[in-house]
């Protein structure tokens, strides 16, 4: 019996030992490093000498890494010697994230977004001013009109943004952002765009009536996510149909450059009273205010939902499977729908703001490599490799000297998860980046690329935009108008446990309990509801919060200011 | 009398020194995992912010803004009144399960009947609200069901309705762990003198006067233990299933002091204050139980210690 056991631990015991011997060690790649970078028009990373590294960085989201042999993100390893892994969010944001600071066990880098700033204060993220100045020249011209807005208030530049440093012009051809979303075959059916938001639910009625099933399946006028964090789709309609950005819990007056609360504007009341009728006219069912986000998605993919008020980054999992199925008039289209004498302004561009990008973790083995690696990535040449693939394979000049893909590799790259498998994507999006086009002119998104657009377009989607008149989908948006230098308050940082912050949680609270009960009034007690709902707010110190953005506000100004 | 015991304590831990070498791992689990933590309680009179070596002292602000806050009423209400429809609901159905089980003659229809009962134990409780979630959805099997039973003719959206709250997080508590409770009653049940029921038959008791007059009283003791034991824990009415169950409709019932902890404490990093709550939860489940035990003593013979 000894005898077995001692076999048995000595078999485990060395499994153990080969199964640490085969961590594979690679060479730096050298002159091969060198003649990959030449041969696909690449510049020299300065790293092809130095010793294989690898860094993980964590990301505030889940998705699913790219496949293991994709082989754009290999020439990209051999050029630098980096590897990046990249681990998902598991869980929910918050509670990850605190363990992760609580035991100061994370990863090389992350990407927190606006909500991952506590991280600042904590000691445990590396400030990157001098290393960017010293080691990442591209970078440092990458950043340079917002650098000054990029430094914390102790000084300090700790988050490498990923997002909203536009670079030249800005052509977006997809409406990502927020609107109000029409089932395509609804507005196929009365020809025309809903001039506002009385007659969007009069088109959602009429559609009603005339399908009360759509294959099948109960049709369902207005859907209403209201999940954690995903509560903007109740939250914001009012903010938007009284014509103002993306601003968050307060709105600001541009002229005085001050902020206001927004959940005590006579345009909220109208816009929750107008939930209330459509709630008792059928066209809203309670159940929508229960569900998860799931299940909201579930929904969206039935194809049996009219009408949304959503992001479409956020509602747009629900219409891949339409699109896979061919139901093309299932999907949405967009609507900046605004109260009476109001101009929209739903799109933004791309607004920076200063807290949505990396921040690097002091224990990171080898901070200046990193740096050296994002100063890589976020070259034109790298950047257009990235995003567009091979020249000649995945796509080519033509003779206008504009971008363009041959037609199989737009069928493939139909399929998102292709093209996370088969091109950088997933680098370009968890890495600093070029938005808006290159210095040639063309788009640093293929999709957006206006040719690539119309040349992807489905038969159907042709079609319809001609009978309705439009170009693109976002044909009847409005364009972009530009935001103040300190848009948009949501991204602001309130300290953790400061008379603000509380407050700030405290306003969210109310809103939690008493918007859906808004909507789902009962006949004649709207009115009631709606007074103890301003009473709850009333009984809040809100000044503290609009005091503190005030005092941002003048932070962010004269940041701006100075550059 | 006090001598007496003190003299034989040590022999009769020499005689049953396999006992105690078998209650060295629990003793060191329990120190290293109850006790140790105990030092942490020190972050409810701090303001702490993790990864600092000097910590900034409160006092009692933590505390304060606790029991000011205007909503400690409600939650101190769910949790109370949730925690009791679990204990009342919880110790009868499975009370009532063992019993009902017991009187199964055939070894495999009690056998399947105990598998299924207890399966949904094994289910985590996300599993089990996205299961639960569907059976209560407007197009889900309890509206089909009542709607063909002509019981309504409307579909009832049972989750966006506060009413129903408290009766969805019971029963679902119930369905997942009805079955797996009735195992300990059960053993108890075994352990019964079979005479007891040999001789009751001879003297003409039926099959519910042998539960009212022998099972139940058998199980007694059993049943006390558990009672005092979870009265213990009456403040942890549970997170999960109203997390992931309430909305906006219904948190007005649905929040309990562990979503509280989690939305006010975890979620806005004020670690102290979940510390805090954590603080308050420990002193009222001491009192709790030492307060069952000693009722308990006085009318039924029966304790913990």
């Amino acid at each position: 019996m000894k005898k077995v056991i001692a076999l048995l631990i000595t078999a485990v015991m060395l499994f153990g030992a080969a199964a640490c011997e085969t961590a594979p060690t690679r060479e730096a790649s050298g002159d091969a490093g060198r003649a990959l970078a030449d041969k696909h028009g690449l510049p020299y990373s300065g790293m092809e000498d130095m010793d294989p590294i690898e860094f993980t960085v964590w990301i505030r989201n889940p998705n699913t890494p790219p496949r293991a042999d994709n082989p754009i993100l290999d020439i990209i390893e051999q050029i630098t010697n980096v590897k990046i892994n990249f681990q998902f969010l598991v869980g929910e944001f918050e509670q990850v994230t605190s363990v992760m600071l609580a035991s100061g066990d994370w990863a090389d880098a992350a990407f927190l977004g606006a909500d991952g700033d506590f991280f600042l204060t904590s000691g445990q993220v590396l400030p990157l001013q001098d290393l960017i100045e010293e080691h990442a020249p591209n970078l440092r011209a990458h950043y340079d009109p917002w650098w000054n807005l990029m430094h914390y208030e102790d000084g300090n530049l700790y988050i490498a943004e990923i997002y909203g440093t536009q670079t030249n012009d800005w052509i977006e051809m997809e409406h990502w952002q927020t609107a109000f979303w029409l089932q395509k075959d609804v507005v196929d059916h009365f020809g025309r765009a809903p001039k506002d938001l009385d007659e969007y639910f009069d088109f959602i009625r009429e559609y009603m009536a005339l399908h009360p099933t759509i294959d099948g399946v109960p049709t369902m006028g207005f859907e209403i996510l209201t999940e954690d964090w995903r509560r903007f789709c109740i939250d914001n309609p009012p903010m938007f149909l009284a014509g103002y950005p993306n601003w968050g819990t307060a709105l600001a007056n541009e002229e005085t450059n001050t902020a206001y609360c927004r959940w005590t504007q006579p345009w909220t009341k109208d816009y929750y009273k107008k939930l209330n009728e459509e709630f008792h006219n059928g066209l809203i069912n309670a159940e929508t205010l229960t569900l998860t986000y799931d299940q909201y998605i579930a929904r969206i993919a039935s194809g049996a939902v009219l009408g949304i008020f959503d992001q479409r980054w956020n509602f747009n999992p629900g219409q891949l499977p339409l699109i896979a199925e061919g139901r093309f008039e299932r999907t949405y289209l967009p609507f900046d729908l605004t109260n009476e004498g109001v101009a929209p302004r739903y799109t933004e561009g791309r607004p920076f703001t200063g807290n949505n990008g990396l921040v690097v973790n002091v224990t990171n083995p080898d901070p200046v490599r990193f740096v050296m690696y994002m100063d890589y990535i976020v070259r034109e040449e790298v950047q257009r490799f990235l995003e567009w693939g091979i020249e000649g394979e995945h796509w080519f000049y033509n003779e206008n000297g504009r971008m363009e893909r041959p037609d199989e590799q737009r069928d493939l790259q139909r399929d998102q998860r292709w093209q996370v498998d088969n091109l950088g994507y997933m680098l370009r999006q968890y890495m600093p980046k070029m938005e808006g086009t290159y210095s040639c002119g063309n788009s640093t998104t293929a999709n957006n690329q206006p040719e690539e657009y119309f040349a992807s377009l489905t038969g159907y989607d042709r079609d319809l935009f001609e009978r309705l008149g439009i170009q693109m989908e976002s044909g009847f948006m409005s364009p972009a108008v530009p935001v103040p230098v300190y848009f948009p308050f949501w991204s602001m940082t309130l300290e953790d446990g400061s008379p603000p912050h509380i407050v700030d949680q405290r306003i969210e609270d109310v809103n939690v309990r008493m918007l859906p009960r808004l909507v789902v009034a009962p006949e004649g007690e709207f009115d009631a509801i709606w007074d103890e709902y301003q009473a709850a707010l009333l009984a809040l110190d809100r000044d503290a919060l609009i005091e503190e953005i005030n005092r941002q506000i003048q932070v962010r100004l004269s940041a701006f200011g100075s550059n | 009398m006090q001598t007496q015991t003190r003299r034989k304590l040590l022999p009769t831990m020499i005689r049953q020194r396999e006992l105690i070498f078998m209650s060295i791992p629990i003793v060191v689990y329990v120190f290293i995992f109850s006790y140790l933590p105990l030092r942490g309680w020190e972050m409810a009179f701090q303001h702490f912010r993790p990864g600092r070596a000097e910590q900034e002292w409160v006092g009692l602000q933590h505390f304060r803004f606790l029991f000011t806050d205007a909503g400690f009423f409600r939650i101190m209400r769910n949790t109370l009144a949730m925690s009791f429809i679990n204990l009342v609901l919880g110790f009868a159905c499975s009370i009532f399960l063992a019993l009902m089980i017991n009187e199964i003659r055939k070894k495999a229809v009690k056998r399947v009947v105990q598998t299924i009962s207890y399966l949904p134990h094994f289910l985590s409780w996300v599993v089990a609200c996205s299961l639960i979630a569907n059976f209560l959805a407007g197009d889900g099997i309890l509206n089909v069901l009542m709607m063909r039973l002509g019981i309504i003719d409307q579909p009832n959206i049972f989750l966006a309705n506060p009413d129903y709250f408290w009766w969805i997080v019971g029963w679902s508590n119930v369905w997942k762990s009805v079955g797996w409770n009735t195992i300990i009653y059960l053993a108890a049940i075994t352990a019964i003198d079979p005479e007891l029921y040999e001789s009751a038959e001879l003297d003409g008791a039926g099959r519910f006067a042998r539960m009212w007059h022998i099972t139940l009283p058998g199980i007694k003791s059993t049943i006390l233990v558990l009672v005092i034991m979870n009265i213990g824990w009456i403040l942890n009415a549970g997170f999960e299933v109203q997390w992931l169950l309430h909305n906006g409709l219904t948190i007005d019932v649905a929040e309990t002091i562990d979503v509280f902890v989690i939305r006010w404490g975890i979620n806005m990093r004020n670690y102290s204050l979940a510390t805090a709550l954590g603080m308050f939860k420990t002193v009222v489940s001491i009192v709790l139980i030492v307060g069952a035990n000693q009722l308990s003593k006085r009318f039924a013979q029966e304790s913990l210690v």
